[in-house]
């Protein structure tokens, strides 16, 4: 099953999502198969990224955000299910656009994505909780099937 | 020709395996990847296949301290690598490692939660505060009663 994953670049929702066997839908991936595309190009980042992201938000959102939300918009797409971490204090590069972030959530409800929000882990035992939610979601949604 | 990938295999602050452990295991399962180590762990390079038959190996020999993420960029790519960059604009680390960085301080728990977890063990959610016991609840009940007499 492909799961996306929020913040968009997480390895530890990443490496989890591995472990129970299913493919998460990084923006890592995203950007791994368009410099794959772009070889040539000094950026991955062009003129049209902006354009297509008018899909999932209007004119008025600025252009790096529509940029953005065209890569994460085509793995909302792809994805089966998602994953949502609500309180993520770490948000450093292509997850660190505070706009972005309030409109991922929001497209992926609006899609009608299966989705289950869990909390950032502090200590052993909410890190426990957090695989435990995961785990019981994904498993609730394969029997499902 | 196959789609080819880039893994960062990170590991856990607390774990006792050290990069240059990582690359000898990650030389001796061999395969047809790219090895680089760096001070966070390893970076593997390859066919989609021999990659993840790599990292599943890694993971394996130590399951609660190795961890592994998809790259966007592929080993030595000019438009991320500091090694080509000129004396003006280099410096500083890429992209990502902040990010990084501050998730590292999770790993170890969610290493030890994720080894228990997908094992087996079943965890709950703490509780938040203590039920109360049939003698408590029937005091409450007496007492709201009176004042309702």
């Amino acid at each position: 099953m492909k799961v996306l994953i929020f913040p968009i670049n997480s390895l530890v929702l990443s490496d989890v999502i591995q472990r129970l066997g299913h493919e998460p839908l990084t923006m890592m991936g995203e950007m791994r198969s368009r410099s794959e595309r772009w070889k040539g190009r000094g950026s991955v980042e062009g003129a049209f990224e902006p354009r297509r992201g008018l899909k999932y938000a209007p004119v008025e959102v600025p252009s790096g955000v529509r940029g953005r939300l065209d890569a994460i918009g085509s793995l909302i797409e792809k994805a089966d299910a998602a994953v949502i971490m609500e309180d993520a204090d770490f948000g450093y590069g292509c997850g660190g656009c505070a706009r972005t972030n309030e409109l991922v959530p929001y497209i992926v409800a609006q899609q009608g994505i299966p989705y289950v929000k869990v909390n950032c882990p502090t200590d052993l035992d909410s890190a426990k909780v957090m695989v435990q939610k995961i785990k019981d979601f994904l498993e609730g949604l394969e029997v499902s099937k | 020709m196959a789609e080819s990938v880039t893994r960062m295999v990170i590991l856990a602050e607390d774990s006792d395996v050290t990069p240059v452990q990582l690359v000898s295991w990650a030389r001796s399962i061999g395969g047809p990847v790219q090895l680089k180590e760096t001070c966070y762990g390893l970076l593997v390079e390859g066919e989609r296949s021999a990659v993840d038959g790599v990292v599943k190996a890694l993971r394996s020999r130590a399951p609660g301290s190795v961890f592994s993420k998809e790259r966007g960029y592929g080993i030595q790519d000019p438009r991320k690598c500091r090694s080509g960059r000129n004396r003006v604009i280099s410096g500083g680390p890429r992209c990502g490692f902040h990010q990084l960085e501050l998730e590292s301080r999770l790993l170890a728990d969610v290493g030890e939660a994720s080894e228990s977890v997908v094992g087996g063990e079943r965890a709950s959610a703490p509780k938040t505060g203590k039920r109360p016991s049939e003698e408590e609840v029937r005091a409450f009940v007496r007492k709201a009663m009176e004042i309702l007499a």
